[in-house]
């Protein structure tokens, strides 16, 4: 079993900052990732050589080559195509390398899983040719390939216009842009976005062209539903209320399209914190589920949380929280005093607020309102992994369902290999509409190892009948 | 799909990547090596993946980030997500199109 004073779980903007930072105070560094590269979905690597010039991205491109280098220069073990599926406090990780299972050990843990994204279901969602606003900015940037066209882009936040402009500048043809939003939300949060004139200028730069291109863009709309056989064909575009409910009877139009990109706000990734035991408070202006930690994004002895996954902050914060958790760890296992942390820290926590006071700014307007999930239609698939619909969900509760394990174990709902990532947002909102609970109330799925799924042989491990601890005879 | 849809398509911008020969299902597809496997199949027309185990309703990749599973497809007999995996050549991909498939749309 391999051994390190620290695993880093995520190659990120944290967790590649985090890795570079314990490396400059000595400690013996791996970091765990699922991708080809590290990078993380906002820097992810592309998947071949691609012109970084004037294109969608371009920016996050350099950024996310910037880093990289530093890390693969920092020394850390770079443990890339490595999927971990259980982590223990220890502290112990399970994973799944390209050359079959692995175990490493350590003595402290940094989370930087970042996050998922939210998808509240319509029908037609589990149709080919649907993919999440999340995997559209892939697309686009990682593998440099555009959707079929017309394609039309919808939910909440800033992804919606970066997809759509970024669809435009590739070449391809965006049918129309769904926005959640008012134009006055967009206005009222600029207070809050002023901290970066850069990402605003981008920003305004991708309405320009959505504009020049006349793409139309829905304010306080929603796709009611996504028509469509074997693959996209058309969506019903519908407004909706403040709350997000669709308005009943208002006016609804169809337009054609060959492939749709949707999503609904970015979720802290949280299970392996929740595996590890950290508690957690419901904070939707946060993205939801976050775990409690220190500012220094301390969660527990040699445990730390940093980036996203302890609450959607954003590329830059979780750069800078990917430090402290780095310094954090370098002074618990001895490597820095505290007067050395105190002073290195000092000067991060300033910079840390700023980005984190334009994060929140972006997280909160992407926060979940109720009337989304509300109206998901009976015949809805919910849970995409079981086929579970709304009506399932709705009958579990009338018949006593109060909390999504509940749920979970009556209905099968999250129970699917995605072990309910996709789904775990729009269950626990029907679960606490129709009771009258709150999200709090109604929880969250217990994490259940594996978290990935992983052949049977490697849960079973390495053993053979024989192995088997049988309890004595009874004497006769 | 639309009668004057454009399929999925590399951005003009960059330099083409090289094409290798796969097997899908038994036929023979010319796909961009390197490439995610989910994605390069897009670009070949192929968006259906696999059908959802219980209904049977046709399902193709999501997330686009090893989160969803909905993009598992075998490689050389191996349960892999597509969307993770990079297009080799000579790779061998099949398709669990017929297990309990029925002529459902999902909407």
């Amino acid at each position: 079993m391999s051994r390190y004073d620290v695993i880093i779980l995520g190659g990120g903007p944290a967790g590649m900052r985090a890795a570079i930072t314990a490396r400059q105070h000595g400690l013996d560094v791996a970091v765990i990732d699922e991708g080809q590269r590290p990078g993380g979905q906002i820097y992810r690597a592309p998947s071949r050589d691609l012109q970084p010039h004037e294109r969608a991205g371009a920016t996050d491109l350099a950024q996310g080559e910037r880093l990289r280098a530093a890390v693969a220069e920092s020394g850390a073990h770079l443990l890339t195509r490595h999927r971990a599926w259980a982590a223990a406090p220890g502290i112990r990780v399970d994973c799944i390398a390209p050359d079959g299972p692995i175990s490493l050990e350590a003595d402290a843990l940094i989370l930087a899983t970042g996050t998922i994204e939210r998808v509240i279901p319509m029908p037609g969602l589990t149709l080919p040719g649907v993919i999440g606003l999340a995997a559209a900015t892939i697309l686009l940037k990682a593998h440099a390939v555009v959707p079929g066209g017309p394609t039309v882009v919808a939910g909440v936040g800033p992804l919606l216009y970066a997809v759509a402009a970024g669809i435009g500048k590739a070449g391809g043809r965006v049918a129309a842009v769904v926005d959640l939003l008012a134009p006055s939300e967009w206005a009222g949060a600029l207070l809050g976005l002023i901290s970066r004139p850069d990402l605003l200028a981008r920003g305004a730069g991708w309405m320009a062209g959505l504009r020049r291109a006349g793409v139309p863009i829905h304010h306080r709309a929603t796709l009611a539903a996504i028509h469509g056989g074997r693959g996209v064909e058309a969506v019903e575009i519908a407004p909706v209320a403040a709350d997000w409910s669709m308005i009943p009877g208002g006016p609804q139009s169809r337009i054609a399209a060959a492939s749709v990109a949707v999503g609904h706000g970015l979720v802290p990734a949280t299970e392996f914190a929740r595996l590890m035991g950290v508690a957690h408070r419901y904070d939707a202006a946060r993205g939801g589920w976050v775990p409690e930690v220190s500012e220094d994004g301390r969660a527990g002895e040699n445990l730390y949380i940093a980036g996203d996954c302890a609450g959607v902050s954003g590329a830059a914060a979780a750069e800078l929280a990917g430090s402290l958790a780095g310094l954090g760890v370098a002074r618990d296992l001895g490597r820095i005093s505290d007067d050395t942390y105190e002073k290195l820290t000092a000067r991060l926590r300033p910079s840390l607020r700023r980005a984190q006071r334009f994060g929140w700014t972006i997280s909160a307007m992407m926060a979940l309102r109720p009337g989304l999930a509300c109206g998901i239609a009976p015949k809805t698939i919910v849970c995409r992994c079981e086929d579970i619909s709304r009506q399932a969900i709705d009958n579990a509760v009338a018949g006593g369902v109060r909390h999504v394990n509940q749920l979970k174990s009556t209905t099968r709902c999250g129970m699917g290999p995605c072990q309910g990532r996709s789904c775990a947002d729009a269950a626990a909102e029907i679960v606490a509409a129709n009771t009258g609970l709150s999200r709090e109330a109604v929880g969250i799925w217990t994490p259940r190892v594996p978290l990935r799924p992983i052949p049977l042989e490697i849960a079973l491990g390495d053993f053979t009948y024989a192995d088997i601890p049988w309890p004595p005879m009874l004497p006769a | 799909m639309t009668q004057d849809a454009a399929g999925w398509r590399a951005d003009p911008a960059h330099p083409a990547v090289p094409c290798v020969a796969v097997t899908l299902d038994g036929q023979t597809l010319h796909l961009p090596e390197g490439q995610s496997l989910a994605v390069a199949l897009a670009m070949a027309g192929q968006l259906e993946l696999r059908r959802s185990p219980t209904a049977g309703t046709p399902r193709g990749m999501f997330c686009l980030m090893g989160s969803c599973q909905e993009c598992l497809v075998h490689v050389d007999g191996n349960a892999v997500l597509s969307c993770l995996e990079p297009v080799r050549a000579g790779m061998s991909v099949e398709r669990d199109l017929l297990h309990r498939a029925r002529d459902g749309a999902s909407a």
